[in-house]
């Protein structure tokens, strides 16, 4: 008996070790990043002895399979698809206090060669070796040069070290099939050529096209700190778009953008053929809209545009790695703790949800491109500033990275905004707002304010050397009469200022909130972004008439 | 009434010509046909106020609709996609206003078509660009016209028209829509890189890269312009390429490749064998790991072997393209040396662009039946006989020597529709040739002359012994020295896809050579190279 207890101690024991065993074998890994760590550890082991020592590098791989169609006019245009693997090598040399990539403002010493589609290991560990030796070259000689920069010109403000540490995370997601975009080739040509028949069947529409990319990425991180994340980022971008020519030669233009992970979360069809047609129609109506001049004076912003000019106009000051730029002019950079926004709104950005309120968001990730975990960051509470987005350059202020590092794998890192929330303490209902903002025109002793509901992007000067100015560029503008006429579909006029005064005079928000899904294509490269906004009134705006010198000559012959 | 029976006549006989081209389209060729309607419409209604209206209009269409890659790295498939649809659709638009004697044009490369076959598709992409193009056309009327008041003219640069009046040309050739085997072209491939991948590890070099990789596609052209010409013909291309690439003991970085072309995937059996190139290559880069660095200018006689030979006479071919006087330049300066010595009186140059020529069993490449001018070569053209011009490659656009276009306004100016034959008349032995090298070099009181080829050489003139060189070198003058040849080898080769077919080495007299500093890599690795094979 005492022999069968032995036996099962022994057994149990066993079992407990086996156990053990396998979860340590668990640690599941991708073959391809199996091979890649195991050369840069071999390269790391001896580099980080050197006279000039490697501190640090990073691996970043991007393996893409995609699929293109393009339509207009009810004829498909494109239908290509396309698989790739591109990696890119961040190398650290010095010391975390003062490195080769000590951030003045530009982008540096990253080094992106593309890999084999498949895993030839004698390929994948010899060109990792050859391009870690080239980029060790190019590293200790950004470190000179920095050191040299740094005698020459005038003492740093922020002096906080150049890379922060942060912990060694462990994340992978198994890979995830194409299949499971639900993408079906044929059904989409079919609907895609009915879709752009719709805008082709309009002859006020000069041209127009359909455009839809479904892309299945898998983004792979790994480092020498022992980071090692895979996750997959599936991307459906889903695009229509329309221009056409006002009588007087102004070009206008409209658009609508879907941005999901899965075909199945696109609206219904009969809804897409409902928003084409929308937009056909508005076309028709902007070619024939009055055009009108300068103005100032109050501005109803649509929810998804409030998104836009936040995103483009605080947002990009909120930024932690601008703030060590030497050119910009870091206008965000000194006021921590002081009243930047009304003392109603909240600006929070947060990659941890996909969705907010029943609202599909893309900027979301569990990762940012630095191997660190995204977090949902409280920037603005109640108007006052209480945080930057941070990456791994770290700011006086700011020691470690809040997982806002991102951007494409072809440029480099730097701290990007994700889901951009801006919440309202006091919001008012949309009949409120409106008869607010009718107010707000009669004090102005105006007979019509302007309200706008859709604007293509904006751009905003940060530098230093330039007016820090913004310029938002508005697709869809209505006209709102206080004496009860119907709103007005107008055209032709940018909307310009300088954005903390604009801030400053936002005197209401809606209740009702909407999301602006897109890319942002700021200094590290194109990446997904999202924008919450309620609807909100600027007391003040100015805008500026479009340039003559953007007129367009109709084409001389009707469209076939 | 009678001017009305005039009318009639001219709109009858109209109506007769656009009968007849349509007559030439395929009847279900729905791009060509839209092509045409579009073109039409453009030449008949493009005006726009007092705008010169469009006198000519061209199109071609290139059009992919098959291609088929496989490729590998060290001897194991990387990457493999065949494609068997309408891949791509490019338009190529030219568009002529004011008239034949004095016009502005322009022209445009790659407007994308619908891969789709539809008619309005392809018209409405067709139709504002060709709108844009037409306003270009006339911006570039009026600085023409500008340019000739200002300029001095003779009556005969007067007379010049600017482009050439032709009658129609229709070529209309079936379209063959093949079930490709790509298996043996495949096969090759695969096996080259194995065995290539192989023999390096047998032979124990250092190499970092060793690549296969072949390339097959199917392309149609289809073109139409307003003086009724019309074209169809198909095309495919197939190329295989293999590399060796590494770093040598000093840093230098070390490339090997070599290219095979086939018009038909059936011509995989007529490639070297795999074990013939691998044995090449691999010689090759073995010699250019081991050679000495050559960093010494050199001035002296030369010997320039196998694709060095190729080089010189795509150098000489490319000065060869007629060019018209212009505002700022005179123009191509050969042209005025007609029936003079431009080169060595012992070399001649002709294209044979029959169809001999294109069934010539040792090529490998497919020739365009017609220009994009869609005009079509004569049989050959001799363009140098004994080292004196007798005719040039010429276009469209009249030059007051050449006013007639012989068919070769090509994409490629290398790659020409016909074989070209370059020959010398006092041939040797390689042997000889060497030694004549050697001799002339004594006679200049040099230690070392000089061979350039797949692999660059010196030899000692006292010793004869030969020294590989690395290295690149820096050609700056390529007709000058062909005008001092001392002799051709007595052995005629093909280049890789056997339309250029030349002596396989040449003896100039006289050449300046320097070398190009290049060298990027660092003295020593910092890190082993990893043991992979």
């Amino acid at each position: 008996m005492k022999t069968t207890k032995s036996i099962l101690w022994l057994f149990l024991l066993f079992s407990v070790l086996s156990v053990s065993s396998l979860t340590a074998k668990r640690v599941e890994k991708d073959n391809l990043d199996k091979i890649l760590q195991k050369e840069l550890m071999r390269n790391f082991e001896v580099m980080k002895n050197l006279d000039v020592p490697v501190y640090y590098i990073s691996l970043r791989v991007l393996e893409e399979e995609s699929y293109y169609i393009g339509s207009s006019y009810g004829t498909i245009d494109d239908s290509s698809d396309n698989k790739f693997r591109r990696i890119a090598i961040s190398m650290r040399v010095g010391d975390r206090n003062f490195d080769n990539m000590h951030y003045t403002g530009n982008l540096r010493n990253n080094t992106v060669y593309s890999l084999p589609n498949t895993n030839v290991e004698e390929d994948i560990r010899l060109s990792l070796w050859r391009q870690l030796q080239q980029t060790y070259l190019r590293a200790v000689d950004a470190l000179e040069e920095n050191k040299t920069e740094i005698k020459t010109a005038v003492e740093e403000e922020d002096k906080s070290p150049d890379f922060s540490v942060e912990k060694a995370n462990h994340y992978y997601e198994k890979p995830l099939p194409f299949s499971e975009l639900h993408f079906d080739k044929e059904r989409m040509l079919q609907e895609m050529k009915e879709y752009s028949k719709i805008l082709g069947d309009n002859r006020d529409i000069v041209n127009s096209g359909i455009g839809i990319s479904v892309s299945n990425k898998r983004n792979h991180f790994m480092d020498t700190d022992g980071a090692y994340i895979v996750q997959n980022s599936p991307y459906i971008f889903f695009m229509i778009q329309g221009t056409t020519i006002a009588p007087d030669g102004m070009f206008l233009e409209d658009y609508k953008t879907y941005v999901v992970r899965d075909i199945n979360e696109l609206p219904p069809h009969a809804e897409i053929v409902k928003d084409v047609t929308k937009l056909s129609k508005t076309l028709s109506a902007l070619k024939r809209a009055s055009k009108i001049d300068v103005y100032n004076g109050p501005v109803l912003l649509g929810a998804n545009v409030s998104g836009v000019f936040f995103h483009e106009f605080l947002g990009h000051r909120l930024e932690g790695t601008r703030m060590k730029s030497g050119h910009d002019a870091k206008t965000l950079k000194k006021k921590i703790n002081e009243l930047v926004l009304p003392d109603r709104l909240t600006v929070t950005l947060d990659p941890t949800i996909n969705r907010y309120k029943g609202l599909k968001l893309s900027g979301d990730y569990e990762y940012d491109d630095e191997g660190v975990k995204g977090q949902k960051v409280v920037t603005i509470e109640n108007g006052v500033l209480k945080n930057f987005l941070m990456n791994r350059v770290e700011l006086n202020e700011f020691s470690h990275s809040n997982g806002h590092g991102r951007g494409n794998i072809q440029i480099g890192t730097e701290a990007r905004q994700s889901n951009l929330i801006v919440e309202s303490s006091h919001p008012v209902s949309m009949e409120k707002l409106n008869q607010i903002f009718k107010e707000e025109i009669k004090k102005k002793g105006l007979e019509f304010g302007y309200r706008i509901d859709k604007v293509s992007g904006g751009l905003t000067m940060t530098s230093a050397a330039s007016a820090n100015a913004f310029y938002l560029k508005p697709l869809v503008v209505y006209r709102v009469y206080v004496d009860g006429r119907p709103d007005e579909l107008v055209r032709g006029v940018n909307i310009v200022g300088t954005p903390m005064t604009a801030f400053s005079q936002i005197i209401a928000e809606s209740k009702e909130q909407s999301v602006f899904n897109g890319m942002c294509g700021a200094l590290s490269g194109w990446v997904p972004v999202s924008a919450v906004a309620p609807n909100m009134l600027i007391k003040e705006l100015e805008f500026q008439k479009v340039g003559d010198d953007k007129r367009t000559d109709f084409p001389i012959l009707e469209r076939p | 009434m009678k001017r009305y029976i005039k009318i009639l006549v001219l709109v009858t006989f109209l109506l007769g010509v656009t009968n007849q081209i349509l007559a030439q389209i395929p009847e279900n060729d729905i791009v060509l046909k839209a092509v045409k309607t579009e073109v039409d419409r453009s030449l008949k209604e493009l005006k726009k106020d007092s705008l010169q209206k469009p006198f000519f209009i061209s199109v071609k269409v290139n059009e992919t609709d098959y291609r088929y890659n496989v490729a590998t790295t060290f001897g194991k498939v990387h990457f493999e996609k065949k494609e068997d649809k309408v891949l791509s659709r490019k338009a190529d638009v030219k568009l002529c206003v004011g008239n034949y004697h004095r016009n502005g044009n322009y022209y445009y490369s790659g407007i994308p078509l619908p891969v789709e076959d539809s008619s309005v598709g392809i018209r409405t992409a067709l139709w504002d660009p060709l709108d844009k193009i037409y306003r270009a056309a006339n911006s570039a009327y009026v600085n023409r016209m500008n340019e000739l008041k200002q300029e001095k003219q003779t009556e005969e640069d007067k007379a010049l028209d600017d482009f050439e009046k032709r009658d129609a040309t229709v070529l209309i050739q079936p379209i063959k829509k093949e079930d490709y085997d790509i298996s043996l072209a495949r096969k090759y491939t695969v096996k080259l890189g194995e065995k290539l991948f192989e023999k390096v590890k047998k032979e124990k070099l250092e190499v970092e890269n060793i690549e296969t990789s072949f390339s097959f596609a199917h392309h149609i052209t289809r073109y139409y312009d307003t003086e009724g010409s019309v074209y169809k013909y198909p095309t495919q291309r197939g190329s295989l390429r293999v590399d060796i690439s590494g770093v040598n003991k000093e840093g230098q970085d070390i490339n090997v490749h070599k290219y095979l072309s086939v018009k038909e995937l059936s011509q995989i059996n007529i490639l070297p064998s795999t074990s013939k190139v691998i044995d090449e290559l691999i010689e090759e880069y073995t010699i250019k790991y081991n050679a000495e660095y050559g960093d010494e200018p050199y001035i002296g006689p030369l010997l320039i072997v196998g694709d060095g030979v190729e080089y010189f006479i795509e150098q000489l071919i490319n000065n060869l393209y007629t060019k018209r006087k212009t505002r700022y330049t005179n123009g191509n300066r050969y042209q005025k040396l007609k029936g003079v010595r431009i080169i060595s009186n012992q070399l001649s140059l002709k294209i044979d662009y029959s169809d001999k020529a294109k069934n010539d069993k040792l090529l490998r490449r497919e020739f365009e039946p017609i220009d994009n001018e869609a005009v079509i070569p004569p049989d050959s053209i001799v363009l140098i006989k004994n080292g004196k011009l007798l005719d040039m490659l010429s276009t469209r656009e009249p030059t007051k020597e050449y006013k007639k276009s012989n068919g070769n306004n090509v994409d490629s100016r290398y790659k020409l529709n016909g074989i070209i034959t370059f020959s010398g008349n006092e041939q040797y032995s390689y042997d000889e040739l060497v030694k004549m090298l050697i001799d002339e070099a004594k006679l200049q009181g040099l230690e070392y002359a000089y061979i350039i080829g797949k692999y660059h050489s010196k030899i000692n003139v006292e010793t004869g012994e030969i020294t590989r060189l690395r290295g690149h070198m820096n050609i700056d003058e390529l007709i000058k020295p062909l005008r001092r040849v001392i002799g051709t080898e007595n052995k005629q080769v093909r280049s890789t896809d056997g339309s250029i077919s030349y002596p396989h080495a040449l003896l100039l007299e006289d050449f300046e050579m320097k070398q190009l500093k290049y060298n990027r890599r660092i003295k020593k690795d910092f890190v082993s190279k990893p043991k992979v094979y």
